[in-house]
């Protein structure tokens, strides 16, 4: 590396570094959310909240974030207790709890995750991130579903225990999914698919739809590396590789589903004609050869096509 | 016998929840409460619903009563421990328990057993008989000349009629049971480690092609189960920090895969004693010699550690950085079988002849990620990004003859050295970088 480039370097470090001094410690500005909420202080008494919203705490009590704040305390949110943390400082709205019994259409100073209290996904997911920048969650802020506008409400569902983990909104965890990719949905109804929906796998056991360092919200360094988690077989290494193999699963596999068996892109000698396409050998199924599409094609002879570990492997026939 | 042993494991597990309250509580009254549900009842399925392997590929419905799902839970109402026991489809073939217990934000251990079933065919049949260790034979090969190059009516009604005599039903399917323990501390909120250990077993058998012979139309071709003994235990360790403007997060794992049937050997039902173990090519000049048995190499032995550091800190603007680092070594060490089963006239069925004895194979990949994003102003994110990806293969490299599919090349049984293949380290650099 010549001088210049060094200069280079040592400047954006210093430039860096000098950022990170001033880094930014995580606060919520709760006006910015509701410029009603100017003033509002927080109560930290959660039996304030209760006096009215009892029937809707009931279903929350079950939560495990009741429970943390109830029997932890959660002492690492600095502010409120409790509703207080994601809901604000709530003076104000106590204040007018009466007028709101009585008044249609009052409008509550608080902050809502209700529709119609119209916060963008950035202020409702900057409430949540007060806790849950961590875990899973670290690369959320500029992960693809934060740029593409989703928030943690749109899957979660903090208010009542509706799935045995995670706090989904539904009781199936897919269903989250669902909702904007209903393509992948139709996808595992196909007739080869893994078992998502007989409900022994869920897409978060190969994605983070948090925000990942995988490529398509992989939660590994490659996509292969996802699918050895369950396929460590296939894992090798071979003394006779598949170049198309190692490089990656879904050059041929679609994961998500196919009406091709084995969740093959497509029906199996054509599949491999992709790539072999060459004189002396088959080109194009024919009837009179072993590689035609019965059984598995050119699998039927070709059989250790993710990879051989015998010396007469060359071409994966052993 | 085993779903009645996982039966009462549940039993017990179930008694111990509800034994273990009182002690959490103590003497005193009130402290625990509990709640639960459960959904039983029986299933009857219509006629002919279960003749496509397909409506029971990856579950379990039959006849009878069903235990479909049940659910128990306690918690110490002084101290925030808990417990939960739940568990779905019990005593059938794709049943889930878990056992979850803990306190709340302090420690956490979580104890799941989980059975998936592939169901890859009802219908199955094969004239062969499994022996044990990756051994198929047939009770009587069908002896078809093989001399002559090519399909014939001939060889076609001598298949067909063996078939007729020796097909019987066979299984084809595989069953997983994993069990699984993770345990979580959290010292401070700021600190937390979690250590998982699974283990899983996978069995059953699926489908494969077994071919003999070195190509076709002189390649004799079966179809018959590959037995599936896999067992694959992970290890995982992760420790986390979360300040308040920056994370760290550390993982290590630890995957073991053992296969305990190593090699495939199938017994050639074609085999014409009479018309002997040669075939001809099309000109007729130049025969070949085949095996009376074939014999692949199944999936290897592998283990594959990796580890992985990440950092995220949130900076002026709005604005985050996060930086992932992972480096992962997969090794594979498996004895090396002989390049054929049979001799075929010059040894080839020695692991002599070859140039090592065990596969010495390596592959180490490493990943950085680095991600830089801001939010200026509303609705107006800005990203970027680099991503470095290598997959570097150390595995050894040497020239090795090529013996086609158990049959020799040539009427000496030999192989020419221009039928020599090199294994090649097959690797891979990728870079993307970019704004968005």
């Amino acid at each position: 590396m010549n001088g210049r480039y060094w200069k280079l370097s040592c400047l954006i470090a210093i430039v860096f570094l000098s950022y990170l001094g001033v880094a930014d410690a995580k606060e919520v500005n709760w006006v910015a959310i509701n410029p009603a909420l100017k003033d509002a202080t927080f109560v930290k008494d959660r039996s304030e909240c209760i006096d009215c919203h009892e029937t809707y705490v009931m279903g929350y009590e079950r939560t495990r974030h009741a429970n943390l704040f109830k029997y932890r305390g959660l002492n690492r949110v600095k502010v409120g207790i409790d509703c207080e943390t994601c809901h604000g400082p709530s003076s104000k709205h106590l204040k007018e709890a009466e007028k709101l019994q009585t008044t249609p259409g009052a409008v509550a100073t608080t902050v809502s995750f209700k529709p119609k209290a119209g916060l963008t996904t950035t202020q409702k997911s900057s409430i949540c991130l007060q806790c849950h920048e961590n875990g899973l969650r670290m690369e959320w802020k500029g992960g693809l579903h934060q740029v593409s506008g989703v928030s943690c409400d749109s899957c979660h569902y903090v208010m009542e225990r509706r799935s045995d983990r995670a706090l989904a909104i539904n009781e199936d965890v897919k269903k989250a999914c669902y909702q904007c990719h209903p393509d992948k949905k139709g996808q595992t109804l196909k007739a080869s698919h893994m078992p998502l929906r007989e409900g022994k796998m869920e897409c978060s056991n190969c994605h983070n739809p948090h925000g990942s360092s995988g490529q398509k919200m992989l939660k590994t360094a490659s996509a292969n590396d996802t699918c050895y988690t369950c396929h460590a077989e296939k894992r090798g290494p071979f003394i006779w590789e598949h170049a198309v193999v190692r490089e990656n699963c879904s050059n041929c596999h679609d994961p998500h589903g196919s009406n091709n068996p084995g969740l093959l892109n497509a029906k199996g000698p054509f599949l491999c004609l992709n790539c072999h396409q060459y004189g002396g050998h088959v080109n194009m199924p024919r009837y009179n050869r072993s590689s035609n599409p019965y059984g598995q094609g050119c699998v039927n002879c070709h059989n250790r096509i993710h990879g051989s570990n015998h010396p007469s492997g060359a071409k994966f026939t052993r | 016998m085993y779903k009645i042993i996982c039966s009462f494991f549940v039993i017990l597990v179930f008694l111990l929840t509800v034994g273990l309250m009182p002690v959490m509580a103590g003497e005193e009254e009130g402290r625990i409460e509990t709640s639960g549900d459960i959904k039983v009842g029986a299933q009857q399925i219509g006629n002919n619903k279960t003749n496509s392997s397909k409506f029971n590929e990856y579950r379990d419905i039959k006849d009878g009563f069903y235990l479909y799902k049940f659910n128990l839970e306690g918690i110490d109402t002084q101290t925030g421990r808990y417990l939960e026991f739940r568990g779905k489809d019990l005593i059938r073939d794709d049943q889930n328990i878990i056992l979850r217990l803990g306190s709340y934000g302090t420690w956490g251990l979580e104890i799941e057993w989980d059975e998936t079933p592939h169901l890859l065919s009802n219908k199955a049949k094969t004239p062969y008989n499994y022996q044990g260790n990756g051994l198929y034979t047939v009770p009587a090969t069908a002896g078809v000349d093989m001399t002559t190059a090519g399909a014939s009516t001939t060889k076609d009604t001598t298949v067909s009629n063996y078939l007729n005599s020796y097909l019987h039903s066979t299984d084809l399917g595989t069953q997983r049971e994993k069990g699984r323990v993770a345990l979580t501390y959290t010292p401070s909120p700021q600190l937390k480690f979690k250590l998982e250990y699974s283990d899983e077993r996978k069995e059953g058998t699926q489908i494969t092609g077994t071919p003999i012979g070195d190509r076709p139309p002189r390649t004799m071709n079966t179809q018959i189960p590959e037995p599936v003994d896999y067992h694959t235990r992970d290890l995982r360790f992760d420790a986390e920090y979360a300040g308040e403007w920056y994370q760290v997060q550390f993982s290590y794992l630890l995957s073991d895969f053992e296969n305990d049937v190593t090699s495939l050997t199938w017994q050639s039902l074609f085999y014409n004693p009479t018309a002997g173990n040669y075939t001809t090519v099309e000109d007729g000049t130049t025969d070949r010699t085949y095996s009376t048995y074939g014999r692949i190499a199944l999936y290897p032995e592998n283990r594959y550690q990796n580890v992985a550091l990440s950092f995220g800190v949130n900076l002026p603007l709005d604005s985050r950085l996060t930086a992932t680092a992972s480096y992962g070594l997969m090794e594979q060490d498996e004895d090396l079988l002989p390049y054929s089963y049979s001799t075929l006239t010059t040894n080839w069925d020695s692991t002599s002849r070859l140039p090592r004895q065990k596969a010495d194979a390596e592959i180490e990949t490493t990943m950085f990620n680095v991600d830089y994003t801001i939010n200026p102003i509303d609705r107006l994110n800005l990203r970027a990004f680099y991503r470095y990806y290598n997959l570097d293969n150390n595995t050894k490299t040497d020239e090795w003859y090529y013996v086609t599919s158990d049959a020799s090349s040539n009427t000496a049984g030999g192989t020419a050295v221009n039928n020599q293949r090199k294994n090649l380290a097959y690797g891979y650099k990728k870079q993307n970088f970019g704004l968005d």
